[in-house]
């Protein structure tokens, strides 16, 4: 197997990223990382008399390429070391059509750039931002086998997927001065002879690429010193101060987006603060739910946001009294406010809503395919057809009327205006009694409604995990619900004091500082979660932290790899060996999981994939921190200055406390038994 | 001014008073006199029919009211002149691609017509 790094920067054009290349540091990460075959691909340039230089001064392949911004996407084009002069010219192109770096080029262009592309490797972001689209990967057809990932959890799930690409996994690193830990992201290709040709071949099958140059893709390197980890489910096992945890942080160090859970981090300190804590977490992680149930408590406060019934009251005792006035000083009539429009009133505008949605329903029910037999068995299309027909014509009627009436109340508006100016009788304000009683309408059924929403009652509940997540509609208690509800500083006492009063509580919250209109819906029913555990009893402080920690778990399947240290720590064994266990080994085959234990029940009875033994020892009167791993199966643990442990003293002397302690408890239980 | 030719005429003055109507055989009623209901059958007739107006630049109305009314209505019509076709016409109405469709389906498929 030859080891390959495909993806490496040694110049950057863009100011704002610009760094000094150092061809000592690319000597020695080469070397360090025993790599056999490197591409320079800087991003949208390539530089021939650098290149030129690396190869010199290395004593592997090295191969011209360049990373091009591509449709939103990037590309790996990486070339042959035959004629470099024309690599570098076409590349020119590519850099004088970016000079800003932030614009993408077209596949035509890039086929008009570099013609014939079965020429060269071309190696597209594919699970690793910037991403090729799709379209664009159609595009380039049976040029592209391979496709960079950014992670070995993304290997692998390439990997194992029939319909992905092949994948590969590279460095993508800056050669600089200031690197210090080299990264270990290469991919092992099963070939004899190194080109770009055999490279080529390799990168076609999915049986020639590999993480490890002799297990497969059962582990990959995790440092530059040689430590490798399992794609699986790694143990790490060790007395007390002999490195476990920072193994584990040199671990996180190195794998961007990975999920640590750090000892004790969910053990409760505070009743109260965890409890509050607790309560947030479940919200914010149900939040979709609440915002899902609220949807129509939205639509319905919305409707009645602009509402003022003191303005309409308002306005009605205006208009009685100058009805009153005019009716009173027949005297001061004129022939102005005799004329019959003086006191017209509007035509209302009757909106066509409920025809527009009978007419997209009956359309549905004609457009439908997939349930055609059970609407023909009970009304024939031709008949829907006939009412459509019918629906719209009458819309189209309405409409006209509509448009007509708009008309007609422009024309009255002008005409009433300009009669008004004229007379010294009183004029009556318009007044849209229609509108104020639907108004009046509205509020009654809003009032209504949120009453019927308040109404204390289970709106769902699921299992997770071997608990009940219990939803709850209900009302808000307190003021300091609201407050923390909004996260504000803002009082909330007044708008609380008429919460009883919908309405009046609507008009409260809108004076409140910094509550958001789009907001305000939330403050009428408060939904609560529980979590509830086996027997239906509210869970407890301890209870709580179990679930956080499955829940902690099982969204590790978001990130890169799932780091747990001594979960032991904070829960019994019960709990570690009934729950723990077994959703860690779920996890385990989506996401690499480094767990750190000393515990038995977590560390034998899980079955890792792979062991990590870390120990204190003295060399030559110095303190030297060892790391031996292997699969459990080995005889030995070796470390990767090749010393080694024997397996089966590491699991007795981790797990069991020593042979002899074993031996003793064994015999103390089989006494208890008998 | 006149609009139209061997039309109806809707709006006339006569012995300095401003008069509509809304048919052929309808009484002339004063303008003092027109409501909503009144405006939107001017409007109809408009837009059914050719129609003439008597214009009030030769002419004078006495009641001030009546000229406010008279000169209103004979504007704003007079500009729905422009787009009186418009306002008929439904080519932009909403729907009227899907009604000539199943208009039109519902009569090829329906075997009575098709016969």
């Amino acid at each position: 197997m030859k080891k390959i790094d495909l993806h490496i920067h040694t110049h950057s054009a863009d100011s704002e990223c610009s760094f000094d290349f150092d061809m000592e540091r690319l000597q020695e990460y080469v070397k360090t990382l025993k790599i056999d075959c490197i591409a320079i691909t800087n991003h949208n340039e390539f530089h021939l008399i650098q290149f030129v230089q690396i190869q010199k001064a290395l004593d592997v392949l090295v191969l011209p390429g360049i990373e091009i911004d591509l449709e939103g996407g990037q590309i790996l084009l990486i070339g042959p070391d035959t004629d470099l002069a024309d690599f570098d010219s076409k590349c020119q192109k590519v850099t004088d059509l970016n000079p800003n770096k932030r614009d993408s080029i077209s596949v035509a262009k890039l086929k008009e750039i570099f013609g014939d592309l079965s020429k060269y490797l071309l190696i597209p972001h594919y699970d690793k931002n910037p991403a090729i689209k799709d379209e664009t990967l159609n595009a380039l057809g049976p040029h592209v086998t391979a496709g960079e990932v950014a992670s070995p959890k993304k290997f692998m799930y390439c990997f194992n997927n029939d319909e992905k690409l092949v994948p590969v996994y590279f460095s993508d690193v800056r050669i600089e001065a200031s690197l210090v830990n080299f990264p270990a992201r290469q991919t092992y290709i099963a070939c004899e002879e190194l080109t770009l040709a055999t490279i080529k071949n390799c990168l076609r099958d999915k049986n020639k690429v590999a993480l490890s140059p002799s297990d497969g893709n059962k582990i990959f390197q995790v440092f530059d010193d040689g430590q490798q980890l399992s794609t699986g489910l790694n143990v790490v096992l060790g007395g007390r101060s002999t490195g476990k945890s920072f193994t584990l942080e040199r671990i996180l160090k190195v794998t961007p987006n990975a999920k640590y859970i750090p000892q004790f981090s969910l053990v409760a300190r505070d009743q109260a603060e965890d409890e509050q804590r607790f309560n947030r977490f479940l919200n914010d992680n149900n939040s979709l739910f609440s915002q899902d149930y609220l949807a129509d408590l939205k639509n319905v406060v919305n409707d009645v946001l602009d509402i003022d019934l003191d303005e309409n009251l308002k306005r009605v005792d205006e208009y009685l009294t100058s009805l009153k006035k005019h009716a009173n000083e027949t005297v001061r009539h004129d022939a102005f406010s005799r004329a019959k429009l003086f006191n017209e009133e509007k035509y209302p505008d009757t909106e066509q809503n409920g025809l527009e949605e009978l007419i997209a329903s009956t359309q549905n029910l004609i457009k439908n395919i997939e349930f055609k037999s059970v609407v023909e068995k009970h009304v024939s299309i031709q008949d829907l057809k006939a009412l459509i027909v019918e629906l719209m014509t009458l819309y189209g009627e309405r409409e006209q009327t509509r448009q007509k009436r708009k008309w007609v109340n422009g024309l009255v508006a002008d005409i009433k205006a300009m009669l008004q100016i004229r007379t010294s009788a009183t004029t009556i304000p318009d007044l849209d009694l229609y509108a104020i009683a639907m108004d009046e309408i509205r509020i009654s059924k809003f009032e209504q409604l949120i009453r019927k929403a308040r109404a204390r009652r289970e709106l769902m509940r699921r299992g997770i995990q071997g608990f009940q997540l219990v939803a709850t509609a209900g009302e808000f208690e307190g003021a300091g619900q609201l407050k923390l509800l909004s996260r504000l500083k803002s009082a909330f006492s007044g708008a609380f004091g008429v919460y009883s009063e919908p309405y009046r509580y609507l008009q409260e919250l809108r004076k409140i500082d910094g509550l958001a209109v789009a907001d305000l819906h939330k403050y009428f029913v408060k939904i609560d979660f529980k979590i509830l555990n086996q027997d239906g009893y509210e869970a407890s402080g301890g209870e709580r932290s179990e679930f956080n920690l499955l829940q902690e778990i099982q969204d590790a399947l978001q990130n890169e790899m799932l780091l747990i240290d001594e979960p032991e720590s904070s829960f019994d064994n019960i709990f570690l060996n009934e729950s723990v266990n077994d959703i860690i080994r779920e996890i385990s085959k989506s996401i690499p999981v480094v767990l750190v234990t000393h515990n038995n029940t977590v560390g034998a009875s899980i079955k890792p994939d792979y062991l990590l033994f870390t120990n204190k020892e003295t060399d030559n009167g110095k303190i030297v921190y060892r790391v031996y791993s292997g699969f459990p199966t080995n005889k030995k643990l070796r470390s990767v200055d090749g010393k080694t442990v024997s397996t089966w003293e590491v699991a007795m002397g981790c797990l069991e406390a020593g042979a002899d302690a074993y031996d003793d408890r064994r015999r103390g239980y089989e006494d208890i038994k008998d | 001014m006149t609009i139209g030719v061997e039309a109806m005429k809707i709006l006339k003055i006569d012995n300095n008073k401003g008069f509509y109507r809304t048919s052929a055989e309808s009484e002339w009623v004063e303008i003092d006199a027109i409501d909503k209901e009144g405006l939107m059958a001017v409007l109809d007739v408009f837009l059914n029919s050719d129609v003439e107006m008597d214009s009030l630049d030769d002419k004078e109305l006495q009641n001030q009211a009546q000229l406010i009314i008279y000169k209103c209505i004979f504007d704003k019509l007079s500009t729905l002149l422009e787009y009186k076709n418009k306002f008929r016409d439904e080519s932009d109405r909403k729907y009227l691609k899907e009604l000539k469709k199943y208009s039109d389906e519902a009569i090829s498929s329906d075997p009575a017509q098709s016969d």
